[in-house]
């Protein structure tokens, strides 16, 4: 409970901090406290003037008239006092400021200069933005509701599930947790579709999103990512490989995979993130609008960060660790089946790419309906192929799979 | 901050009668007293009017201060000693209640400025349902800014008992207030639905 600088030595602050750095739970409980803090200061303020009362003005020549000046001095000494010491009172006042700020507090959510005014919009409430986590219910995972229950942090605004093809009833399970929990059910196959309306149903500032909900992602280390938001950058995704960061996953091959797909999709994409494969990403709710979510597949969630399409997009990751799932069937595919699938993900992005590139025109406007999945997945794309492509259908067709067809508007 | 030392010389000087320096000690901490007096009896114009008979009783006594470093507890003790005297004297008639705050709630629909009111009500609130200890332990460390150890010598506590009223009183304020606030919240919601 350590607020006052002189409450602990230098080195008790030092390791308190090095401690809160590492515990995100500590992190989390300290957060609350300042922000409760500084709530209750802002609630205590003077709403008119506080003046001295005029009996002091009484007092005080009273008191002259009773009591001898100690010393003559010399005439304008006391003047001269009165502005030394006001001097030192700023002085004071300054160092207090910079002597807060060197032993490190550790919530730093004061980086408003930082932000747009559009993401200023902070519930004074809590002094901190409101944050909406968006989950997905795996089809075998029944038990990783009971876990999220009980993981969910205090400071998170509310709770957006997934539930896709869920053989349990997520509604029943939420319903006694708090913060607020809204269940989203995925009735077409399109899981893109699914992670849309996730988004949509979002009315949080930041949103923190994870297709997981094995216990292998920690949500205790939120802070983290809002803070890293709250410094100027529009994403922030957890990264195993860097240091502070890790995993206790039970197959370390899959962790390998992960490690030599992530170098790949740098070298091939470009990406700033060192690792792609781990699903735990938090944004501004503004970048869903240079987000482009119309893959289908495994690993959506892979190519949502190799989708966005902004210039000066501010890209950041903050370590984090991965845990083993605790509850149920892991839905983790084996490690070469993984890498399979990544891979055949990757590729066909990249070739999509290099073909929107080299020909823009082959990617024409579909009739009407494009939110028709049915049509695009069972019937296949009916396009109106313009001159440019025709020459090369072949071309076309081979990157588009039945099922899971990936067409873009022009 | 380390206490005392820019205080040490005002409080010289006030101690030799100069109003002057007084009235610069006056003008740092009349917000945190004044805080610390509306956290502690709930009631904004009633701590106003007891911030300054605080500062005024702390000029009539500052002589008797021994030693100047010490002036800040000492303030809050006086502070303190106030706000036992207004709940003594006071006719307890509450200025807060749960259903007066509900009604501000309900008024407030939206607009910041009246949600604000409403908000340092229901902190108001909360304060109120503390025990008096931890509130003095609550509103000395955040609103005046003092060390365990000073809160320690105020209250006549070691500082790791002041360190656990710390701790206890947070955590109890955090739960107190967030009952309220689910309260409030489902009496507002019920009463804006048709």
């Amino acid at each position: 409970m350590a607020v006052h600088p002189d409450d602990l030595t230098l080195g008790e602050w030092d390791a308190l901090n090095i401690h809160v750095t590492g515990c995100p739970a500590c992190a989390a409980a300290l957060a609350d406290y300042r922000n409760m803090d500084t709530l209750i200061r802002h609630s205590l303020v003077p709403n008119s003037l506080l003046e001295l009362p005029q009996d002091f003005a009484f007092e005080v020549e009273q008191h002259r008239e009773e009591k001898q000046p100690s010393k003559p001095g010399l005439p304008g000494q006391s003047t001269a006092l009165l502005e030394e010491a006001a001097l030192i009172v700023e002085q004071a006042q300054e160092q207090q400021k910079e002597h807060i700020l060197k032993k490190g507090d550790i919530t730093r959510l004061r980086a408003l200069p930082l932000l747009p005014l559009t993401r200023q919009s902070f519930s004074f409430l809590s002094g901190h933005p409101s944050i909406s986590v968006v989950l997905q219910i795996p089809k075998y995972e029944a038990q990783s509701l009971q876990y999220l229950k009980s993981s969910i942090p205090s400071f998170v605004s509310e709770v957006i599930l997934i539930e896709r093809n869920s053989i349990c009833d997520a509604t029943l399970v939420v319903q006694q947790s708090s913060p607020v929990v809204r269940v989203i059910k995925q009735i077409s196959s399109s899981k893109s579709r699914a992670i849309r309306e996730g988004f949509d149903a979002c009315t949080g500032d930041i949103i923190v999103m994870s297709l997981v909900t094995d216990g292998s992602i920690d949500l205790n280390e939120i802070p983290y990512f809002v803070e890293a938001l709250l410094a100027g950058n529009d994403w922030v995704k957890g990264s195993r490989f860097m240091k502070g960061g890790g995993s206790n996953d039970r197959h370390p091959l899959r962790y390998l995979a992960s490690f030599v797909l992530s170098k790949l999709i740098k070298k091939l994409f470009g990406t700033p993130f060192g690792d792609v494969c781990y699903d735990y990403n938090a944004f501004w709710k503004d970048c869903l609008d240079y987000l482009k979510i119309n893959s289908e597949g495994s690993h959506v969630e892979t190519l949502l960060s190799l989708s966005i399409h902004k210039p000066d997009f501010k890209f950041v990751e903050v370590p984090s660790i991965e845990h083993p799932d605790i509850y149920g069937q892991s839905r983790k595919l084996h490690p070469f089946r993984m890498t399979f699938h990544m891979l055949k993900t990757i590729v066909k992005a990249r070739v999509i790419r290099n073909l929107h590139d080299t020909h823009p025109t082959m990617f024409v406007q579909i009739s009407p309906n494009l939110e028709d999945d049915h049509r695009i997945n069972k019937v296949g794309v009916k396009v109106t192929l313009n001159a440019c492509c025709k020459s090369s259908p072949y071309l076309w067709k081979s990157f588009l799979f039945r099922n899971s067809a990936t067409v873009q508007l022009c | 901050m380390p206490t005392g030392k820019p205080d040490a010389m005002l409080v010289k000087l006030a101690q030799a009668g100069d109003g002057e320096a007084f009235s610069m000690l006056f003008q740092q901490h009349k917000n945190e007293v004044f805080g610390y007096l509306a956290g502690r009896i709930g009631n904004s114009e009633e701590a106003h009017d007891l911030t300054q008979r605080t500062f005024l009783k702390a000029w009539q006594k500052l002589p008797q201060l021994q030693d100047v470093s010490k002036f800040k507890t000492w303030l809050y003790s006086i502070a303190r000693n106030q706000a036992n005297d207004w709940w003594r004297n006071k006719v307890k008639t509450p200025e807060l209640s749960l259903e007066k705050l509900e009604k501000e709630y309900a008024l407030a629909s939206g607009r910041d400025l009246e949600l604000e009111v409403a908000e340092a009500q229901l902190i108001k609130l909360a304060l109120a349902k503390l025990p008096t200890k931890y509130r003095d332990c609550l509103l000395w460390q955040i609103n005046a800014g003092l060390s365990l150890s000073e809160i320690a010598e105020l209250l006549e506590i070691t500082v790791e008992s002041a360190s656990t009223y710390a701790h206890n009183a947070r955590k109890r304020f955090i739960e107190v207030y967030n009952r309220l606030k689910v309260e409030v919240d489902t009496v507002t919601e019920r009463r804006s639905m048709p």
